[in-house]
């Protein structure tokens, strides 16, 4: 397939000496909106965001395209989890035998220096997305970032999400940067987004984030809390359930996700003590 | 499968181009639009296939025969003593060669896939498509889709600063 395509770009290109053969060969981009749209529903967005570069014709489908994803993840180089393994388990690499301490502290300033260049990569799409708010739809943002100084850009586009694209279903997932104590992501005091009560939210899943006040989400039926602080979880999740009174399901789990503190239930929350 | 001896229903179908093809019931019925159409009585005599060519219409028309179930020249007899495992594998090898078609073809084949809402024949005739857009570069996609570069280079810039993520 590899092979032949080269030879068939050779075909086109002497091919499209003769012009009316160019103008009739272009037959996808002749394809509906929709129809393209679902081809595209079957790529991850960076490929879908990428052919928005094609031509004219496809730069307003990435705004359509309902689901984005961004994930740190996905732009970390295999040298990174090379990095990594090295570090992680040095007696089955032999790496700590055989190479000493220096090398050791080099394959960390290796693995710091990759995960920070991935995060500014992130948040500076993440700004350049959020600038060019208008005219985008999306449904579902996914958002896995590593818990740095340079987060702002997380907030920002959540709420742009939130305000400007009517999201329905939002996952934050903040993780530690490796070998160093959890910090945990931190939304603005005033909450995600700026209209609230606007909001179209209807699931919300974080985890490695403080919990922000949710105040006025009336459309929000599901919250998932994972690797919250530690003082989080009953306090401020019965704060959230009487502020968003549907609320259905609240599931949260401190430690581990294999113990999850569920609330559930379609009745308002009543705070203890209260009658 | 009940009703196989008792005689099946067939439907005509007619491409714009003046061809008609008598096909079963059941196999027509594989494409949801024209399903919709029996089941609201609006497929009498024939129905008229508008933008789907002779050429592509029989296309359409092998695929869902062979894609229907328990019917055909083999299907109802190998049901009872293949395994539906090898039936699919069978099934995935024919869908293999099927698509061995050009690229104007194929891109024929999607529409009429997606016009006549058949759901098997649009993830296989765009599969292609996908796998080209995923693993090449812009450059490459753009000679592949036939597609021309039509941005300003400052159109250019915004839209790439816009899609940024893409290129990380």
């Amino acid at each position: 397939m590899i092979a032949r395509s080269g030879r068939d770009r050779f075909l086109r290109r002497r091919r499209s000496c003769q012009p009316q053969a160019v103008h009739g060969d272009d037959r996808i981009s002749a394809l509906s909106d929709d129809l393209l749209l679902d081809i595209l529903g079957r790529l991850d967005t960076r490929t879908v965001l990428a052919t928005g570069m094609l031509s004219k014709r496809w730069a307003g489908l990435p705004r359509e395209h309902p689901v984005l994803d961004f994930r740190v993840g996905d732009i970390l180089p295999p040298r990174y989890q090379r990095w990594l393994l090295l570090h992680r388990d040095p007696e089955v690499t032999g790496f700590h035998h055989n190479s000493g301490a220096a090398k050791v502290e080099k394959a960390m300033r290796h693995i710091r220096r990759y995960e920070r260049r991935a995060m500014r990569a992130l948040a500076s799409s993440a700004e350049r997305l959020s600038d060019a708010a208008a005219g985008r739809r999306v449904s579902r943002l996914t958002l896995e970032f590593f818990s740095t100084h340079n987060t702002g850009c997380i907030n920002r586009l959540i709420s742009t999400a939130i305000d400007a694209w009517e999201v329905r279903d939002v996952v934050a997932v903040a993780k530690p940067v490796y070998s160093q104590r959890r910090k945990f992501h931190a939304f603005p005091s005033q909450g995600i987004c700026g209209h609230p009560h606007a909001s179209r939210l209807r699931s919300l899943k974080l985890a490695g984030c403080a919990l922000p006040p949710l105040r006025g989400h009336g459309a929000l039926t599901v919250l998932v809390l994972q690797d919250t602080p530690m003082s989080t979880p009953v306090s401020a999740t019965r704060r959230t359930r009487a502020s968003s009174p549907r609320a259905r399901s609240c599931r949260c789990s401190t430690s581990s996700p294999a113990t999850p503190l569920t609330y559930e239930g379609r009745s308002p929350w009543t705070p203890p003590g209260r009658t | 499968m009940a009703t196989r001896e008792a005689g099946k229903k067939m439907i005509m179908l007619k491409s714009p181009d003046g061809m008609e093809f008598e096909v079963e019931e059941a196999v027509a019925m594989e494409s949801q639009t024209i399903r919709k159409m029996i089941e609201d009585d609006c497929a009498d005599t024939a129905i008229l296939i508008p933008n789907i060519n002779s050429k592509i219409l029989s296309r359409v028309i092998e695929y869902c025969n062979k894609h229907v179930p328990t019917t055909g020249a083999t299907g109802a007899a190998a049901s009872d003593t293949v395994a539906p495992a090898a039936l699919a594998e069978d099934l995935k090898i024919w869908d293999a060669e099927f698509i061995k078609v050009n690229r104007a073809t194929r891109f024929d084949l999607i529409q009429a896939a997606s016009y006549l809402n058949i759901k098997g024949l649009l993830d296989l005739t765009s599969q292609t498509t996908i796998d080209t857009i995923s693993d090449n570069s812009l450059e490459e996609i753009r000679s592949f889709l036939s597609t021309k570069n039509d941005y300003l280079p400052e159109e250019e810039q915004t839209i790439r600063r816009e899609n940024q993520w893409a290129f990380q």
